[in-house]
């Protein structure tokens, strides 16, 4: 055996710090004290109560002043305690962040310690994620997020909600107020939802003057005439949107960001859709110049990139199936400008294209990218919509509003749940397999009741495919069953109540989002090591069974001792085809792989209760964290040696350059799935250089069926420099998986993953 | 001929013509430019090239050839590539894969099947495949069913030429061949005698491809050919033949190679030009107003 230590993950896929909360300490545990009181006043028949009696403790008190500078309002901490939807940015439903609790008591005074301990012990049996993990892990097979230790991990969260911004918009608060009151009389039955919902949209009002009073007071001071001109602007535009529609872009964008921010949701729609008319407006009545348009959209960026949810943060625009085509482009253009200007990690500024559309905007956006900021990434609607019209089995108008959310999981905006609640490392099942259930990281055995043949008996390769797909198989239908689950403690805890209004059907069901309200229930299971399973996959073939060179006991042991003492043999793993070269034997069997789960995924939904369940090939940086936990394997992998990012060659095992990369990519089917992430990497000399030849490249990419590009455009010479003087780098932003981020904040072992990935040069 | 030989086949090649084209590299040259940046290229047959960055010590290819050749210095096998040049044997000897061969023999199915995964890209793009070298020129009974088998699918085809053709070959292409990249090296004999070993007078090509459409290419050597005569013969040059269609400055590069191999030029290491040179460079084109020439991609306005 040997001994392993792993590299401990202490962020959490939280890459790039966020700011201390506004309020102190005390203050902020007075409002969590407040909070659990409330909570505790209520039972899970009043959940709905419960909710609204909490935000009532968090909202408008959460806020903090606005900064010099901010066209708009809306800056929101989250605390330790709390009300949200996603990890990111707080947590789901009600929770506790008990690692942020027991920071804050080891930097407050003793006389505390009782009251946050008591905190601590209530949210234990409370916390929406403990109460799910207490029935839900399964020894040695189902881990909470992210415990690198498990072949499978699962949660309970809310991901990847987009809310229907166009329905706020369009009625306002007081609107939206009449068309619930509307539904009373029809689901009379529903009256506890409908009045949760009024509550919460008086809640919403009450924010919004609690904003009036914060500008009206600022405007007492002394400023400059311009500062001044800008906050009675947002004066006006705050008075207005408290109960009328909004009829400017800023009303339209601030009453949208301070309802998106009570919702604790993190994505922001296709803001081109439900902006662009009223910014043509505002440009046509001289209401706004082209600048003025581009630093408002800029004071949004900044808002969006403040919460640092790392893997959110996404704003949508272009594509089909928006109101007002031509509107929407003049804000797509401006929103790339400043995405341009902005040079920011978040949002995660996404351009759907088509066939079709206004080519200004795709120049724009080779332009956006050669400048290094990883934006817009693209998303082809000519596959993805039909994608999505298949898996999701909604009619085409339906799948026009598909959006990627997080790291790039599809989901309906304002129509769709698709959280991502399950995620499983096919590398490291491959692994356990090998080994006849034994993880050779920490010598557990981790296949829970399944009965699986020996190794040693199995004498062909479609025979261990065979035991390989049982395996993945009970993997899969656990998790299945822990997604459902998921949905189910939630729905016993809270109601979502805002992103219940304002998700389709809720409404006019008189329903909360997982309780029958939404239209489509869906959800996504994310796989990891993909393609060193694949490359593995093909080794053992070829090695054992093709060739004879290795038994599949003497695999085994060479694998258990890391190739000490068998370099050679390593070599010649390393050596083999690999996938991403458009080489036919080895591509074969990572669409194999990838077929064979989705199909298997996919036809799990049915039977636990949802519309659809959905493999999604979309990792941050979990590939290299998972990695860490992952023994050796027959690719040439050494144990805690980084995963392939996707559905990506493992990092720099493509070397037949970008043409056969992307053929590679093409292969793997992209409408069986509800997303994936490609990665390519440029210099930026050949970038530019070669634009005319990169664009064809790309287009004959999308052509041939390519889903989405995410392009990184560095010099390898900077990410080097940047891996050992980060103090010289700072701004070095690069494309992780689903996310972007300053590249000297990242660990360094994903680094490493990144600075390896082949550099077309 | 069945079988050509080639040294590579590389995919997205973004320099040898129009549009995205694959590059075929056939091995073989009967010139022996000193700054070549391709010299495994030279040789006219199969050469074992050798890795010593992989070596781990192990002693097995020293003991295949019993000390001949080659020594073992602190843990690592030093080995005489003219000793060793064709001693393809030893490729199957090291188990840390430090031997592979310079050179593989391929059918023209092979080549046509590699060359048609990226026809979309073609295409797309308005490229189309290159045949280079070495001297391509060497291997046209090679080449020529090759390309025939390319136009049934319509691509445009490119042959990089040295502008050394002593078996007359070159009239023998035109049926098939769309466009010619034509080297021009030196405008003095003396420099030719010296760096190249041959002397060579680009008009004997240019007479012959005057109804074709011709790219010049000229590698740029920071004061070994970079003198005025250059660039007057490259205007007279432009200036006579309309079918020279463009021009490409190409900066010379230090590629160092981690392979080891048997050099057959006498190749040198020479200064890599600063952008001060090469800006020097563009002005001697743009006062001879030269139409049509670029370096680095881009287009020296006149």
């Amino acid at each position: 055996m040997i001994e392993r230590t792993l590299k401990k993950n202490e962020q959490n896929v939280a890459v790039a710090p966020k700011e201390p909360l506004h309020k102190k300490d005390v203050e902020q545990l007075e409002i969590m004290v407040r909070y659990t009181d409330t909570h505790k006043r209520f039972s899970n028949s009043q959940r709905l109560e419960r909710e609204i009696a909490c935000l009532n403790v968090l909202f408008p008190a959460v806020f903090r002043p606005m900064y010099e500078g901010d066209l708009m309002v809306g800056r929101y901490d989250a605390l330790p305690i709390g009300f949200g939807s996603v990890t990111s940015v707080g947590a789901p439903g009600h929770y506790c962040r008990f690692d942020q609790m027991a920071k804050m008591k080891s930097r407050m005074d003793e006389k505390y310690y009782v009251t946050i301990d008591e905190l601590i012990g209530y949210w234990k049996q409370h916390d929406t994620r403990e109460i799910f993990y207490k029935d839900n892990l399964l020894e040695n097979v189902c881990g909470p997020f992210v415990d690198v230790h498990y072949p499978v991990i699962i949660t309970a969260r809310f991901s990847g909600m987009y809310l229907d911004y166009n329905k706020l918009l369009d009625h306002g608060i007081v609107g939206l107020i009449n068309l619930i009151e509307s539904k009373l009389t029809i689901n009379p039955s529903s009256v506890v939802e409908y009045e949760s919902m009024i509550e919460a949209l008086k809640l919403l009002q009450k924010v919004v003057d609690h904003h009036i009073d914060e500008v009206e007071t600022k405007l007492t001071t002394s400023m400059s005439k311009k500062r001044k001109q800008q906050l009675v602007n947002l004066l006006d535009a705050l008075r207005e949107i408290r109960s009328e529609r909004p009829s400017t872009m800023l009303g339209a964008m601030q009453l949208s960001w301070l309802y998106s921010s009570m919702a604790g949701v993190v994505n922001y729609g296709r803001m081109d859709d439900y902006l662009g008319d009223y910014l043509v407006n505002d440009l046509t009545s001289g209401h706004l110049s082209e600048e003025e348009a581009i630093e408002l959209i800029l004071s949004q960026w900044r808002l969006i990139e403040v919460k640092r949810t790392n893997v959110n943060g996404r704003v949508i625009v272009g594509g089909r199936g928006r109101r007002n085509e031509k509107n929407a482009d003049v804000f797509c253009k401006l929103a790339i400008e400043a995405t341009k200007r902005a040079q920011m990690v978040e949002p995660q500024f996404t351009l759907r294209f088509y066939d079709g559309m206004d080519p200004e905007i795709f120049e724009k956006a080779m332009d956006s990218i050669s400048t290094g900021i990883t934006y817009p990434i693209l998303y082809n609607d000519d596959v993805n919509i039909d994608a999505v019209m298949k898996m999701m089995h909604v009619d085409y108008n339906t799948a026009c509003n598909y959006v990627p959310f997080g790291c790039g999981e599809f989901v309906l905006a304002g129509k769709g749940v698709g959280t991502p609640n399950v995620c499983i490392n096919l590398l490291k099942s491959l692994t356990l397999l090998i080994h006849d259930g034994v993880d050779q990281w920490d010598y557990q055995y981790k296949l829970g009741p399944l009965k699986l043949k020996k190794m040693n008996e199995i004498s062909t390769f479609e025979e261990f495919l065979d035991q390989y797909k049982q395996q993945l198989s009970y993997y899969i239908e656990s998790g299945a069953h822990s997604h459902a689950q998921s949905y189910q403690v939630m729905n016993q805890q809270v109601g979502f109540i805002y992103t219940s209004i304002l998700t389709d059907d809720c409404i006019n069901r008189g329903k909360m989002v997982l309780d029958g309200g939404v239209f489509h229930l869906g959800g996504t299971n994310e796989m990891y090591g993909n393609i060193n399973a694949a490359d593995s996959l093909y080794a053992i073939k070829k090695l054992v069974f093709d060739d004879n060179v290795l038994t599949m006991p003497q695999l085994q042991d060479i694998l258990a001792h890391d190739f000490d003492g068998h370099e050679d043999l390593r070599q010649k793993m390393i050596d083999l085809p690999k996938f991403g070269n458009d080489i036919e034997e080895v591509d074969n069997l990572a669409i194999w792989l990838h077929e064979f789960t989705c199909q298997h995924v996919a036809d799990q939904a049915e039977k636990v209760g949802l519309d659809s369940w959905l493999v999604v090939v979309i990792n941050n940086q979990v590939n290299t964290e998972w990695g860490r936990a992952t023994a050796s394997s027959p690719d040439g992998r050494i144990a805690g040696m980084y995963m392939s990012n996707a559905n990506n060659p493992q990092s720099g095992a493509d070397i037949n350059g970008p043409t056969a990369m992307l053929n590679s990519l093409c292969k793997i089917r992209a409408d069986i799935n509800a997303g994936t992430v490609q990665n390519i990497k440029f210099s930026g000399r050949m970038f530019n250089q070669e634009r005319v030849k990169i664009k064809a490249l790309f287009k004959t990419y999308f052509k041939k069926g390519g889903p989405q590009l995410m392009v990184n455009i560095v010099n390898q010479a900077d990410l080097i420099d940047a891996y050992h003087h980060p103090e010289r780098h700072r701004d070095l932003i690069v494309r992780v998986g689903g996310f972007s981020a300053r590249f000297v904040n990242l660990d360094k072992d994903v680094q490493k993953e990144i600075m390896e990935r082949t550099c077309n040069d | 001929m069945t079988k050509g030989l080639i040294f590579d086949i590389q995919r997205f090649s973004v320099n040898d013509g129009p549009g995205i084209r694959t590059t075929v590299f056939f091995k073989g040259c009967g010139l022996r430019c000193a700054w070549c940046h391709n010299p495994e290229s030279i040789a006219s047959y199969r050469q074992l090239s050798y890795d010593p960055t992989r070596c781990d010590g192990c002693r097995k290819c020293f003991d295949h050839v019993n000390g001949t050749g080659i020594s073992m210095i602190n843990n690592k096998a030093e080995v005489d590539m003219n000793i060793h040049d064709q001693s393809v044997d030893l490729v199957s000897v090291c188990p840390q894969g430090c031997f592979s061969v310079l050179g593989e023999e391929k059918s023209v199915d092979e080549i046509v099947s590699i060359i048609l995964k990226d026809i979309d890209y073609y295409r797309e793009s308005g490229g189309g495949v290159t045949f280079s070298g070495g001297e391509a020129l060497n291997q046209w009974s090679f080449i020529e069913p090759l390309a025939k088998k390319l136009k049934e699918y319509h691509l445009h085809l490119t042959l990089d030429i040295s502008g050394y053709d002593p078996g007359g070959l070159l009239p023998k292409t035109f049926d098939l061949i769309d466009l010619y990249l034509l080297d021009i090296k030196a405008a003095k004999d003396e420099i030719y005698q010296k760096y190249i070993r041959q002397t060579l007078d680009p008009k004997v090509m240019l007479e012959l491809l005057r109804n074709k459409p011709v790219i010049l290419r000229v590698p740029l050597i920071e004061d070994i050919n970079d003198d005025s005569a250059l660039f007057d013969m490259l205007a007279n040059l432009v200036n006579e033949y309309d079918n020279i269609i463009e021009t490409n400055l190409l900066s010379y590069h230090k590629l160092r190679k981690k392979q080891q191999f048997k050099l057959l030029n006498d190749r040198e290491f020479f200064t890599v030009a600063d952008f001060l040179k090469k800006e020097q460079w563009r002005n001697e084109i743009r006062i001879r107003q030269i139409r049509n020439v670029t370096m680095e991609n881009e287009l020296i306005f006149i």
